[in-house]
Parts: structure tokens; sequence; C-alpha cells
């Protein structure tokens, strides 16, 4: 016998775990919570989204107070408290997490703060941070046990210099120099907030552009601005290798154009994320996973095991905090027998650089990929009022339509506040909307949002701020 | 240029055509107007004639595939003249290069290729030139062109997007493009290198020669044709299918009730499914009667048992329905099941009649030859006028009954390719020698696969006639959604009594099958009476 028992035992406590159990107890279930960490809310919480936008709230403050400067106002160069700033991160990080626990005690959610192990299908063994050993079986268990960023062995030379985003947001210093291994998201995210703080940042890849999966059109004015800020990004090179010395870590990179070795103050590693499939016990279930550790699940989050659903990254591609979210309601509804599905089509993706690069639906490389009929409207910023007035006439949205019924299926948007933006297109592609339903709903003035109406615009005829001749056949 | 073809629209409302024959073969050279295929509807064949002329590079869909509206059928090369040649294509290096190669190292001096019995070849540049007053550098939106493209004086090269503005970029040569110097999201200054270009000059021709385009492009084409091919190819099954235009909340609904999404139509703007189509869509199919007693609670027609094995009891021969049996099949099975029929029986008297249209036929020889069917037509809508009921519909959904004020009387016609019934409208209107021709012309269309969708729409009434085979009797199925089909069998002499002698006479059998929810069985049987009389008493009739 188990020492404890729940309907439902949800193990993993970040943005796919804690709806889960939350909405689960919500509907009168008796849950059990399961997470390891020392405050619940997962890497989201703790080590990703939320300390990252704290960070680069700050990054975006020092760099406008310096742009401001073209515009008649000029600061003092900033000075940083790191301990301050460190505390400001760590104080939302703090508020956001303990405002869990608060609502685990308000639904009567019990959370225990332990690793949990699978011994079967129906049992955990849950280890607390002090040795305590105990177990709890359930009737059901939802895994959301997340995932960890990827330190390849050779990157790993036991040197707290190499960092992945975890070292990085704890902010230990400001190197003089920063190696960003990696142009992705977390790499350019980070990248930014330690250029901003005044590192040397240089951003190596190994693909020949960054954030592979993003449109080219789309990243060109985000490689624009970011050749400003960092002092170096080198697309098509690899790290061979990684040494330290008293000086610094030596990297040896491979690659056109490139210094052969060069050294660096610190290190991040930033080449992706992988599931946490490992050390967990699922071999002890039925649950199956596939060759890159993720576990199979179905549109209802069912695995191969009748007890058990996966949510969240350990359930796949792409490893996107609301992805999870939405799964979790998705698994409890199927729980309840709710006619529930993830038939989600558009899942946005939000790169929190500045500019900010958002896309929703099909990205044009997509469509192109699949074959897809589709048209590409673009609206460029600079005939944007709002845009002009934010001294930020760089971004671009784009609209990807269907051309018979001209429904939106993609939309990408690059500049300040895309990621806010973006939700209005993730409506309009779940929606079914057409071009023409963007563009006849009045969108408020002068905002940015409007970009999206006028581009909606060109679908079928001129928008107001731009003119394009039509094509001489 | 390489066009696909894509399927248009063969008549409203038809979603989808089996391919019947394909008239054109890949290389051939067809003109703007000529006819690709034959497609088959739900009833009938369409020949499906394209616009563009050129040649046919490849053909994207095979005889007996169902295709939406839409489909590529096929590939057509509309910038090749007759004069290409197979060495041209194959000689032609174009093939190497995708049109990826923006990066290729711009060639800063004109260099003189190497001369050819067309003439000289030598390159140019050709830059940027001033875009408008005042802007020294653009934005490159997007590059028309890649490395092999052969184009024409004029040509649009690029988009340049300025401030507020998007300019095309047009150069002034002709030629094959050899380089291309810039990329999508470059930044260029008026007077940088766009493109490189390779002219020939030619004195006899000013257009550029024609075979490496269709090399590329053909190349390239068939690639997308493929992909786009596959798409149609899995788009059955049901995660591959793009996303039925409903928002989640409907979708959700839908999930909920078990409706297949792809089955309803959309109401809002653009064909987006909203919740009220969900439900119109379930009460439609609730107003449908239920499976008979017994059988599953499904909504809908019930699917028939699976069948054995046959080939363990003898060798069998399997063969495709085509569309016109799929859907006839379909809609007989719904009308069986749904419609209570009755058949009414009598033997009408005709032996004046067919006399006196024997006679009529030999004495006018190039008069529309008057057939039994076509007196019956005339005979039939005199019934109809008497008896509104059998010239109606049923709408259960409403409760009412829908009396048709117009005569359009179907007539089955058997084909090679299967039944079909095209219509004769306003039947009232028209004489006994106006209907025998016309209904003379649509057999023959039907024989010969032409009736369109239209001729076949509206019947209020149809008549099927097996007399011309045989037999006494048969039970003819209500072509929904009508109310009433008349079959007709072969007239039988028979011996009958009269004024104490016995006398020949020549009886035609009648079977009417109707809806008895529509019409009860006395006023069936007092419509076939009247029928049966005035076709004895045959005056009545003009």
């Amino acid at each position: 016998m188990a020492d404890k028992h729940a309907q439902l035992v949800v193990l993993g406590g970040g943005p796919g775990g804690y709806p889960a159990a939350f909405a689960a107890a919500d509907h009168g279930m008796q849950v059990i919570l399961v997470d390891e960490g020392k405050q619940p809310g997962g890497v989201c919480l703790n080590r990703g989204c939320i300390p990252s936008k704290a960070l680069l709230h700050v990054a975006k403050l020092i760099n406008e107070s310096q742009e401001a400067a073209d515009w008649g106002v000029t600061f003092q160069p900033p000075e940083i408290d790191l301990d301050k700033l460190r505390d400001f991160k760590d104080n939302v990080v703090g508020s956001l997490c303990s405002g869990i626990e608060g609502l685990c005690k308000a639904r009567g959610v019990e959370l225990i703060k332990a690793r949990g192990t699978f011994t079967d299908s129906s049992t955990l063994e849950l280890k607390s941070a002090n040795g305590v050993v105990s177990t709890v079986s359930f009737d059901k268990c939802i895994v959301a046990i997340g995932s960890i960023p990827t330190m390849p062995p050779f990157f790993d030379i036991g040197d707290d210099r190499v960092m992945d985003s975890t070292g990085a947001l704890e902010l230990k210093d400001v190197p003089q120099r920063l190696l960003v291994v990696g142009g992705g998201y977390i790499g350019l995210e980070m990248g930014s907030v330690y250029a901003a703080l005044g590192s040397e940042v240089t951003v190596v890849e190994m693909s020949p552009g960054l954030l592979p999966g993003a449109d080219r059109d789309l990243m060109s004015p985000l490689r624009k601005r970011l050749m400003k800020q960092f002092a170096a990004i080198h697309v098509n090179t690899k790290v061979a290798k990684l040494a330290a010395t008293d000086d610094g870590i030596v990297a040896s990179l491979e690659g056109e154009g490139v210094e052969p070795e060069l050294t660096f103050d610190r290190v991040l590693i930033s080449i992706g994320r992988r599931p946490n499939s490992r050390n967990c016990g699922l071999e002890k279930t039925q649950v199956e996973v596939d060759e890159r550790g993720f576990i199979k699940i179905d549109r209802n989050q069912r695995t191969a095991d009748p007890k058990l659903m996966a949510i969240g990254d350990i359930a796949g591609e792409p490893m996107l905090a609301h992805k999870a979210t939405r799964e979790a309601k998705v698994a409890v509804e199927t729980l309840l027998g709710e006619p529930a599905e993830f038939d989600n089509i558009a899942i946005p993706a939000v790169v929190f650089t500045d500019p900010e690069l958002a896309w929703a639906g099909k990205t044009e490389s997509e469509a192109k990929a699949e074959g897809l009929d589709y048209t590409a409207h673009r609206f460029p910023w600079a005939a944007s009022g709002r845009a002009q007035s934010l001294g930020r006439t760089e971004g671009i949205t784009k609209l990807l339509v269907e051309p018979t019924k001209q429904r939106v299926i993609g939309v990408g948007i690059v500049g300040p506040g895309a990621g806010e933006m973006i939700a209005e297109a993730v409506v309009a592609i779940e929606m079914g909307a057409t071009a023409r339903d963007l563009a006849d709903s009045i969108h408020a003035h002068p905002t940015l949002s409007e970009t999206i109406m006028e581009a909606a615009e060109s679908v079928f005829g001129q928008p107001t701020h731009f003119y394009r001749p039509t094509r001489k056949k | 240029m390489a066009i696909e073809f894509k399927l248009p629209a063969v008549a409203e409302g038809i979603e989808s055509v089996d391919i019947a024959e394909i008239l054109v073969a890949e290389g051939d050279t067809i003109e703007a107007g000529a006819i690709i295929c034959e497609v088959e509807t739900d009833k009938s064949v369409a020949e499906v004639d394209c616009p563009h002329g050129g040649t046919i590079a490849k053909i994207l869909v095979k005889t007996g595939q169902s295709v939406p509206v839409g489909t590529p059928l096929v590939l057509i090369d509309t910038a090749t003249g007759s004069a290409k040649t197979p060495e041209t294509v194959s000689e032609s290096p174009a093939t190497d290069s995708d049109g990826s190669d923006v990066t290729a190292p711009p060639k800063s001096e004109p260099a003189p290729a190497a001369a050819t019995p067309n003439g000289e070849k030598y390159e140019v540049e050709f830059s940027l030139p001033e875009v408008a007053e005042g802007v020294a550098s653009v934005d490159i939106a997007e590059v028309l062109v890649s490395v092999g493209d052969v184009i024409k004086a004029g040509a649009v090269i690029c988009e340049a997007e300025t401030d507020k503005s998007v300019a095309e970029i047009d150069c002034p040569d002709a030629g094959t493009i050899k380089a291309v110097h810039v990329a999508v999201g470059q930044t260029v200054n008026v007077g940088e290198p766009l493109v490189t270009i390779e002219i020939t000059s030619s004195p006899e021709s000013s257009t550029p020669p024609a075979a490496p385009p269709t090399t590329t492009e053909a190349a390239a084409a068939p690639s997308k044709a493929v992909s786009s091919a596959l798409v149609v190819e899995t788009a059955d099954s049901s995660d591959r299918r793009p996303p039925a235009p409903a928002g989640p909340a409907t979708r959700r609904m839908a999930r909920k009730l078990g409706v297949d999404l792809y089955q309803v139509q959309g109401s809002a703007k653009g064909g987006r499914i909203v919740i009220e189509d969900i439900e119109g869509f379930v009460r439609n199919r609730l107003a449908q009667p239920a499976a008979p007693a017994g059988g599953s609670a499904s909504v809908g027609i019930v699917a028939a048992a699976p069948l054995p094995d046959f080939s363990k009891f003898g060798p069998i021969e399997k063969q495709p329905l085509n569309k016109i049996s799929r859907t006839a099949a379909a809609n007989l099975h719904s009308a069986w099941i749904t419609i209570p029929h009755v058949t009414q029986h009598n033997l009408a008297d005709i032996t004046e009649l067919e006399s006196a249209r024997k006679r009529y036929v030999k004495d006018n020889p190039k008069s529309p030859k008057i057939t039994m069917t076509a007196i019956m037509i005339k005979a039939v809508v005199g019934a109809l006028r008497t008896f509104p009921k059998v010239n109606s519909s049923i709408d259960l959904a409403s409760g009412e009954l829908v009396l048709k004020k117009y005569y359009h009387i179907g007539v089955a016609v058997d084909t090679p390719n299967g039944l079909v019934v095209p219509v004769i409208r306003n039947c009232d209107q028209k004489n006994v020698l106006q209907v025998a021709a016309e209904l003379t012309e649509l057999a023959v269309k039907a024989r010969e696969r032409k009736l369109k969708i239209e001729d076949m729409q509206g019947a209020s009434f149809t008549i099927t006639n097996l007399g011309g085979i045989g037999g006494t009797s048969f039970t003819p199925i209500v072509n929904h959604p009508e109310v009433a089909i008349l079959g007709m069998s072969r007239g039988q002499k028979v011996l009958q009594m009269e004024e104490e002698k016995i006398v020949e006479r020549l009886m035609l059998p009648l079977s009417m099958s109707y809806d008895h929810r529509a019409i009860n069985g006395a006023d069936a049987a007092r419509f076939i009476v009247k029928l049966s009389s005035s076709l004895t008493n045959f005056f009545e009739l003009f």
C-alpha cells in the first residue's frame, strides 16, 4: 500500500502541471500536485519565460534611454547595481511562485515538494529535498515533467563560466566578453540582456541563419538591429571545442571568416532543450517514448498507458508554456469526459528580442515547404503612424492568405510589441477569419494593430497608407 | 512560363468530379480552348477546355480519379513555341541551378561569351536605376527572377521598397539571367548591380530563345505539382486535411454532437461555419426518418452489412462503379428507405390510340416521331392538373406539402453508362409534337453523355418506360423529392367481351409508385384511372 492515494496526481508544477491540477480540482477531483522545485512554477516561472522577461524589460529600458538622445533627451549612462537587478528579477519570480502556492491552497490542491519517480503505472515514489521517501498511488496521473537545456558532453567542461540558460539568468556578473552558442530565441534573448548590461556579445549559430524556423523577411529587421547590439554574429559556424584557461574560456570556431580561436569571459550554451524523460521511471509504465525522448500522445493527451496522460514539453514540440497550458485543459476535460481535443490551428511563437518577432499559424517557409496555395501580404511599419511616433519603423506585418476564400492561414509580425499583437492573429486563424474580416474590423488609431488591418486590405485592394502597383502581366 | 491549369467549376453546386477521359498527352501542343479531359459529375459528362495554349508539360490526374474543383489537371508550358526541339532542352545548362544561387559573386565587367550560330552572346549587368526623386537606396522586397530565367525586355526583375511605396524594377534588356546579385531584405543603393544578363544579339529574332525557360520551369514546376498532388492524396485522412473553417467553440460543439465539420456548409463570410450551421445540419439530419426499427440508432442511411469474400466461392471480377452509378445507388437507397412506397397498377386500353399513333407516324415521316412516352407525358400532365397532390413534394421539416404550379416531366433514359433522367420543362405549354421532338433530342444527348446538370434538374413527376424491353409490371422507386413515378410496361393484346362479342384490345400496363405520405390510396387510384381513361378517350389530350 502506498502512503497516500489521489484520484489525480499531476507530476510537475510548471505551466502545464499547475493549470491541470487547478482545472481538475475546480471540477471536484481530489488532486495532488508533485513538484521537485523549491517553489512551484517549473522552468517557465523559475528559470525561463518570467525571469528572462524581467531582465529584457530592463534591457529595453537601457536601450531606449540611449536612443532618446536622437529625440533630444540625453540621459547619463546607466549605473547598474547587479544585486538590486537580481533582486528585482527574483522578487518577480518569488511573488508569482508564491501566488501559485496560494492558489493551490485556495483550490484544495495538495502540493508535495518532492521528486516523483514511477515505480509502476499507478504508483510514484516521492523523494523530498531532505531525503524523506514516501509513495503515492493514483487513479490517473498527468505527466508534466518538462524539459532541460541541452548540454552536450564536449561543452560540459566542468567550469562554471560555461553556463546554460539557467546559469545565465542567475546574473552572477556582467562578463566583458560573452559567447552565445546557438542563435535560437533563448540565445538571442539572453544575448540582448547581457549586451544591454554592457557585455560584448558574440553569437555563433551552426545553421545559415538566426532563429531557424522564422521567416527570413521577418528576421531581417531583427538581424539588422542585433548586428548593432552584438559585437559579432557568426552563422554557418560551429564551436568545435571549449577550453578553460585563466584568461577565459577559449572557443575553437569553425566557419568562414571567423577567427579560429577566441577567448570569452563566459559562454552561454543555448542550442536547444530536451525532454526530461530520463530517470523518472517511465520505463516502469506502459508509456511509449519516441527516439527524441518525447512521450507519445494522442489528440486528447492520452499516452499508451491507460492511467497516464502527458502534457507540455515532455509531450512534444513546440516546447512552449502556452501550448502546455492548453494541453492541460484538454487533458483534464478528457478525464471528465468532455468533448475536448487539442485541435488548435495556431500556436503562437514569440521571440522577446527588440524588436519582437512573433508568428502564428503557418510561416511562409512552412507554407512553401508544404506546397500550400497561398499569397503573402506585407505591410511595412514605415507606413504606420504609431510606428513612426515610436521611432521604430523597421517592423513588418505579414499575412498569409489562402487564395480562394481569402482565409488567413498565417501571420508573422516583427516590431516592438509584436508579441502582444499576435493574439489577434491567433483568434483570426482559429476562427477561420478571412482577410475581409480583419480589414472590415475597426482597429484603434493610432496603434500598431492597424498594420494587421492594412495588411488584410492589401489582400483584395490597396491599404490606405501604402501603395503597391499591381504587377504587369 | 508553366501554368497549372486547374479544374474549373463545372456546374453550380458540383464540388468534385470523376476524370472520365484524358484527351491530351504529355508533350502535346494545344491551342487555347482545347479540350483537356472529360469529367463525370453526378449525372452528366462535361468537357473541360483550357483557356491557355502551349505544350502539355505534365498531366497531374488519372482517369477514374475523383478530384475536387480547383485541383491542378495539367501543367502547361505557355512559353514554348512549336520550334522547341529536344536537343536544346537536353543541352541547356540551366537545369543545374534552381534559382537559389543568389550569393554568386557579382561580375563587374561585361564578359563576352562564346559566339553561337544564333548570334553573339555577351553579358551585361543591370543596376538599380533611380526609383524616385531623392531615393538613394531601396530594400529589395521580392526578387522575381532567378538564374537561368529567360526574360523579355521590360520584365520586372524585382520589387523594391522605399519608405512609402513599392516600385517594380524592370529591365530594358532581354536575355538569360546569369547571376542575381541581390536577395530579399537587402538594402541596395542606386547604381548597384541587381542581375547579370546574357544577351544574344540575334538580328532576325527579337524574342529570346525559348528552350531554357522550358527546362527550368518544367523541371521546377512538376516538383511543386507533385507536392500539391500529395496534399490532395492525403486530404482524406482526417489529420492531414486543412482545418475546417470554424472557431474553437464551434469545433467543440461539432465534436460533442459527432458532426463531421467537413460535411457542414458554412454560412458566415468566407464560408465560415458557425454554431447555427451545426444546429441546422443536425436538425436536417434528424428530420430524415430514423433507420428502420431494430436498426441502429444512427441518423441517416443505414450501412449495408459487410460482404463475404466471394472469391472463395468461385472466380470473380471487380468493376468500379462510375460516379453516375454511385450517385444513383445512394439516391435510390435513400428514397427506398425514407419513402413509404405503394405501387398502384392498372391496364389502360390504348387500342385506338396506338393505331392512331401508328397511322400518324406512317403518314408524317418528317414530323417528330410520336412515341407512346411522348403521348404519356401529355396524358400525365392532364391527370396532374386534376390531382395536384401528385405534382408535389412533402416538406416534413415544415410540415407542408409543396404543390407545384409547373409541369416538368422527367423521363428515365437507359444509357450504356447508367440511368439518367432528363427533364422536359413546362409540358403543359407544349403540344405532343414539341414534346416528342424534345424527347428525341434529350435521349440522344443522354446516350452521348452530353446532358448538362440543368437538363436533369427540376422534375415534378417522372416516367419510366420499359415497354420496349418487355415485362408485365414492376415497382418503380419514387425519384425524391417528387412524390410519384409512373412505370410503363409492354402493351399486351387481350380478348374482351364487348356487347356479347369477343374483341381484341391492346392494353398498356401502368404501374405508379407513390409516396404514401403525400398521396392517399384513393387519390392514387383515381389518378391512374383518370390517366388510363384519357388514353382510351384520347380526345381529352388535345
